[in-house]
């Protein structure tokens, strides 16, 4: 096919893009989950720094006496949203690899790509929108941007679902199609 | 059969009324910010060459400088609510292409890449924005000494999806073209 050529050129460097970054992604939230996970460890909640950045840290604080739970914990809770948050940042990647990489292949307009597009939307949601926006002002963490649940990229999400939606439609419309030719 | 999807479909439609609501929010907040602009502006200016010709844009504690510099944000602000009117505006149409029909057409490729250049140019001016009040600073306010740049890196993102999407949607609109030829 005569475009095949000139896009490949772009799908290949931007899989290669997405699989590294969602390698990234995914490796740093492993790692803020092995860190969540050393921090409930005996070591840890021992030593004197840790104490004191525990029982001074406002958000920690404020969520240890809102759910009623020790401060140890409270923290824990608190880094498991970051650790959803970069999950969600990795599955996003995948999600547009995946998506890439059907194009490359021959089937952009395809149902599996338009519940990845879907896929796509609902991680920067969950990425922006919830595990930033909604716990910055939720716990009021200074550390966190409490604009992004109305920020550009949760917007994005819901454009991306809206964009899911018109696939959704365009494949059911051809399916139609060939049904009836 | 399909041209009643657009009504049934409940993310459609509230993404379509979304999108247009935000269209015109932001268009008239473009114009207010541009219109505000350009009078005090010319307050400014008419105050900086004639300081007597006209009752005083700035009170005695407000340097002329610092009016002219809210006149500046404003001509930045008004091309920026502008553009994302735009954006809106053309997600909008792609959103209708599905009311319409089929929405897999090179049109809707041509919008996601006009999504996608806005956002280019939003961060470009959210850059620019950052490097003229840090210049302005220099000038004005010798205890800023550090660049911050709020130039979001997210709309730069933003943009480079978009045009990986267009190109996903040229590509599948141009495979579809071939296959009418073909039958």
């Amino acid at each position: 096919m005569r475009i095949s050529n000139e896009t490949a050129t772009l799908y290949v460097p931007v899989q290669l893009a997405a699989a590294l970054l969602a390698l990234l992604f995914a490796v740093g939230s492993a790692f803020m989950l092995w860190l969540a996970l050393d921090t409930l460890g005996e070591t840890a909640t021992a030593s004197g720094t840790y104490r004191a950045f525990v029982t001074s840290f406002q958000p920690v604080v404020g969520l240890s006496q809102a759910l009623g739970i020790s401060l140890e914990a409270a923290d824990f809770v608190s880094r498991l949203f970051l650790v959803a948050m970069l999950a969600a940042i990795a599955a996003f990647f995948v999600q547009l690899g995946l998506l890439v990489n059907a194009a490359r292949m021959g089937a952009p307009f395809s149902r599996a790509n338009a519940g990845r597009l879907a896929w796509m939307g609902w991680s920067l949601i969950l990425a922006f929108g919830v595990c930033e926006g909604l716990v910055a002002i939720l716990f009021a963490d200074p550390t966190f941007d409490q604009w992004a649940i109305i920020g550009l990229l949760t917007l994005m999400g819901f454009v991306f679902l809206v964009l899911a939606k018109v696939f959704r439609h365009g494949v059911a419309l051809a399916e139609d199609l060939e049904g009836t030719v | 059969m399909h041209s009643s999807t657009l009504e049934n479909d409940w993310l459609l439609k509230t993404g379509r009324l979304g999108a247009l609501f935000l269209r015109y929010f932001l268009l008239v907040f473009a114009v207010i910010a541009a219109v505000i602009g350009v009078l005090i502006l010319m307050a400014g200016m008419v105050e900086l060459i004639a300081p007597d010709t006209i009752s005083r844009v700035s009170d005695d504690d407000t340097p002329v400088s610092e009016v002219i510099g809210v006149a500046a944000i404003l001509a930045v602000l008004a091309p920026a609510l502008w553009l994302s009117s735009r954006f809106f505006a053309l997600l909008a149409q792609i959103i209708a292409t599905v009311g319409e029909g089929d929405p897999f057409v090179a049109a809707n490729a041509d919008r996601l890449r006009g999504m996608g250049v806005i956002s280019l140019l939003l961060f470009a001016i959210s850059l620019a924005a950052g490097l003229g009040v840090f210049a302005w600073t220099q000038v004005y306010d010798d205890t800023v000494e550090e660049l911050t740049i709020d130039a979001s890196l997210e709309s730069l993102f933003l943009a480079v999806l978009l045009f990986i999407l267009a190109r996903v949607f040229r590509h599948g609109a141009a495979m579809r073209e071939d296959l009418e030829g073909t039958v």
